[in-house]
């Protein structure tokens, strides 16, 4: 359908490239978080649970 | 203030309040919009003949209110919430607060005046016009001034995983919303898109995927990690489960757009692109659902009593389901039989109903009687609301599979000799699925009175109560100082990045390198890998200071996800806009558009016709077999924007053009129903209403300026052609009875439809072919024109 140029033949190995760097990244942060601690982890969870609103009153 | 000094943080309770409360309002506005134009697609006088409430031009009403006001308001309710409670220090800016609020509702009110008067981009779910684009814009930079500004401002060191996806939303919302909205106005409300054919439809469905992701996904996903924690009263199940769902989620789903695309003219690595992606995002999907789901271990038995947990539960088992069938439906075989039928539109609303809807719901509950300082008013009421939703997303989403389903397999079945369609008219298969259409009617009106019960619901809980003001005492927190900080730089020096960059350039010179340099590649990957192994081991705890000091440090945080989301973009887009350029096509290029056929064509946009209507043949054989030669990618090469759709209600349109009589197209439009069952809204206006020529000349420098290779013509000479070739189309036909002004609304439009389809060889130069063949036709229709006048001479 295109003249064959060049690009085409780099742009047949996108698909893999994307996988190997994007699968590199996923292992990176998929052993990253295995090693984060468990106090951290038990910290960061705890977050949203943190917050005691020591009273509420009328906002007018 | 200095660190460890107790201070009291006042939230900024009413933006909230304001946010929740405009996403009720516009959440039953988009509900109501979506159960009437599902009822005209059953009963197609509800279109009224009104120029303003038919299909085309409500549809983008029920999309862009449902996608940015319910689930837009909903979502700055939940972050605004959160993030001061999450950072325990109030957002940095009222004043801002307050202008995003205004600013935003009025975006939506334009919106919701311009889409049903017809002004439109054409490009689904990007049909806003470009002021109202440049209002987003501004919008947007307001509230991520005020989010990261808060950021700066907090008491807490470390980002909680919902702050992660607020980030990635700001910014990949951003790039997505500018480079998919990057136009050229030719008035002051219409422009055409900078991109066309083929390169619009990659970077329209690489937004329009990625909207789905980082609009309705990543947003409420950050509010699940917020909100489910609290409702449930026990944390996260995993939070190193949240911290890999995040990034694979924000890695991987970038490129998944193409899957909107596939069996199409897109370039086959692209769909392979897209495909491979959508199948990699089943694992961070349900990841993060199963994280979900989980984190309500040992409180199962409070999803009897709480419908907030009741909602919240199911809304993430429908992500689950979701983004199970997203990627089973991006399969290029299941594609064949889904794509343009009802089965997208249940996985759509399967979604929307489910996921973000329930949520919304689950958060509006847990979060109105905290905000007015009382209680629900109703728990039962709130159970009913669950139960019909329920039963409305199931009806919903079951008649819409079954009809995807069954309309698909009536258009690909083929008579027993295999040599001719079962099905040969199109509106068979609409009246196949009539009863089907009617089942998905009763369930979209079953969840929008399930949500009137909410409305009801929060309206007696407000009446109960009295704004209330939330107060917390914290520990004050300053961000150390930049020294201590680690500055960008310091992440670039670093070794782990600087190993990270030497393995993907030298992996990269490895596979795209030539026979020596692939080879040079190979030695610099197998270097840079031992150099990684060898620091890792030596100064593991650098390693991990390095991604610890990133988890509490916002700035380079958010430039890594921002360059983590635009490579897939860039991969994807950079070599269409490069490749797929005119010079390049050797197969068939596109007829260019007459003056009229152009008029005619932004009509055929206003009007919404692509709502309903593909202009895209598929390399499969049924559609071939019924719409004839699948579509070229050369084709559509000068259509700003593209309109190959995404949905057939009606059949494709690829080839109309000159396959039936000028006068037919005028009776079809005036009274649609002269075919038997058709479910098309008449669309009389068109002849009352004249085209505006004086526009034209404009329009054509435009597209112009863009590369389409118009020849040069005056002013004159472009309306002139387009009076004369209007006049040869009034007059062709005059003979079957049929008078229509010529400057007609009507005329401009069938000259476009039947220009649909007319390509030609592209020769050596393809634009001066394209270019050649318009200034013959235009000399064509001044001989028609002079003929016409001779004739009628006494």
């Amino acid at each position: 359908m295109f003249h064959r140029i060049d690009y085409e033949q780099w742009t047949s190995l996108v698909p893999f490239a994307a996988f190997f760097v994007t699968f590199g990244v996923f292992v990176y942060f998929v052993v990253r978080a295995v090693r984060l601690s468990r106090k951290e982890a038990e910290y960061m969870a705890q977050l949203p649970l943190q917050e005691k609103p020591e009273f509420k009153d009328s906002d007018q | 203030m200095t660190d460890g000094e107790k201070i009291t943080i006042e939230y900024d309770d009413r933006t909230v309040r304001w946010f929740t409360l405009a996403t009720v309002f516009w959440a039953v506005i988009a509900m109501l919009a979506g159960v009437y134009i599902a009822f005209q697609l059953n009963y197609w006088q509800l279109n009224l003949k009104l120029p303003w409430l038919t299909f085309g031009r409500l549809r983008p009403l029920h999309t862009n209110a449902a996608i940015f006001a319910f689930v837009g308001n909903m979502m700055f309710a939940g972050i605004y919430y959160s993030t001061q409670r999450l950072c325990k220090t109030r957002t940095a800016s009222d004043l801002l607060s307050k202008i995003h609020f205004w600013g935003w509702q009025g975006i939506i009110v334009a919106a919701a005046i311009t889409l049903p008067l017809g002004l439109t981009r054409g490009k689904e779910y990007a049909e806003l016009i470009w002021p109202i684009n440049l209002a987003v814009v501004a919008i947007w930079v307001v509230f991520a001034v005020n989010f990261f500004w808060t950021l700066v401002k907090r008491n807490e060191p470390s980002l909680y995983v919902a702050i992660w996806f607020y980030i990635a939303t700001i910014v990949t919302v951003a790039m997505l919303y500018i480079v998919n909205h990057l136009s050229i106005p030719t008035s002051l409300t219409h422009s055409y898109p900078v991109f066309a054919g083929v390169q619009d439809a990659l970077v329209q469905w690489w937004y329009g995927h990625n909207a789905v992701a980082f609009f309705l996904t990543t947003p409420i996903l950050g509010i699940m990690y917020y909100f489910i924690p609290k409702a449930a009263g026990r944390p996260v199940y995993s939070y190193r489960l949240s911290v890999v769902h995040f990034w694979s989620l924000v890695f991987i789903y970038i490129w998944a757009g193409p899957h909107h695309l596939l069996n199409t003219a897109l370039p086959h690595w692209l769909q392979a692109l897209g495909m491979c992606f959508s199948l990699m995002l089943w694992a961070p999907s349900w990841g993060g659902m199963l994280n979900g789901l989980l984190t309500l271990r040992g409180a199962w038995h409070k999803l009897l009593e709480d419908p907030v947990l009741k909602f919240m539960a199911a809304s993430v088992t429908f992500y689950g389901m979701a983004t199970f069938e997203g990627p089973l439906l991006a399969i290029r075989g299941v594609n064949y039989l889904s794509h343009y039928s009802d089965w997208t539109i249940g996985h759509v609303h399967s979604g929307t109903l489910g996921w973000n809807g329930f949520m919304a719901a689950g958060m509006i509950y847990w979060l109105v009687p905290r905000l007015w300082g009382t209680k629900l008013y109703s728990t039962k009421l709130a159970d009913y609301h669950f139960w019909i939703g329920f039963i409305g997303i199931l009806l919903y989403v079951a008649a819409m599979w079954t009809s995807g389903i069954r309309q698909g397999l009536m258009l690909n079945a083929v008579n027993e000799d295999g040599l001719g369609l079962k099905y040969a008219q199109f509106v068979e298969t609409l009246t196949g699925v009539w009863p089907l259409l009617l089942f998905r009617s009763i369930g979209g009106t079953f969840y929008l009175i399930g949500f009137l019960l909410l409305v009801y619901n929060v309206v007696m809980t407000i009446r109960a109560g009295s704004p209330a003001t939330s107060r917390q005492e914290v520990v004050s927190w300053n961000a150390p100082e930049p020294k201590a900080r680690p500055k960008l730089m310091e992440f670039i020096e670093g070794d782990p990045f600087a190993a990270t960059i030497g393995i993907i350039f030298s992996a990269s010179i490895w596979m795209l390198g030539g026979h020596v340099v692939e080879w040079i590649g190979l030695g610099l990957t197998i270097f840079f890998s031992v150099i990684a192994v060898r620091r890792f081991k030596k100064d593991t705890q650098f390693w991990v200071d390095w991604y610890d000091r990133l988890s509490e440090n916002w700035m380079p945080f958010t430039v890594l996800a921002l360059i983590a989301v635009a490579i897939g973009g860039a991969i994807q887009i950079i070599p269409t806009v490069t490749v797929n350029r005119a010079h390049n096509i050797e197969d068939r290029i596109q007829k260019l558009y007459s003056p009229l056929e152009l008029a005619g064509r932004d009509i055929y946009v206003s009007e919404g016709c692509y709502n309903c209507h593909s202009q895209m043949i598929r390399t499969i054989m049924p559609d071939v077999m019924r719409y004839g030669d699948y579509s070229r990618l050369g084709e559509s090469i000068f259509d700003h924007p593209f309109q190959w759709g995404s949905k057939r209600t009606g059949p494709d349109l690829a080839r109309e053009g000159g396959q039936r009589s000028n006068t037919w197209h005028y009776n079809h439009l005036i009274n649609p129903q002269m075919q038997e069952n058709s479910i098309m809204p008449p669309y009389p206006w068109l002849e009352e209403q004249k085209t505006d020529l004086k526009a034209l000349p404009k329009k054509i420098g435009v597209l112009s300026k863009l590369g389409v290779p118009y020849p040069a013509m005056t002013k004159h000479e472009i309306q002139q052609h387009a009076i004369e070739q209007g006049m040869e189309i009034a007059e062709s036909m005059k003979g079957d009875g049929v008078l229509v002004d010529h400057e007609s609304k009507m005329v401009a439009l069938i000259a476009y439809l039947q220009k649909l389809g007319q390509s030609e060889e592209p020769g050596d130069n393809p634009a001066e072919a394209a270019a050649a063949e318009l200034t013959a036709q235009l000399e064509a229709a001044r001989e028609a024109k002079a003929q016409i006048t001779l004739s009628q001479q006494p």
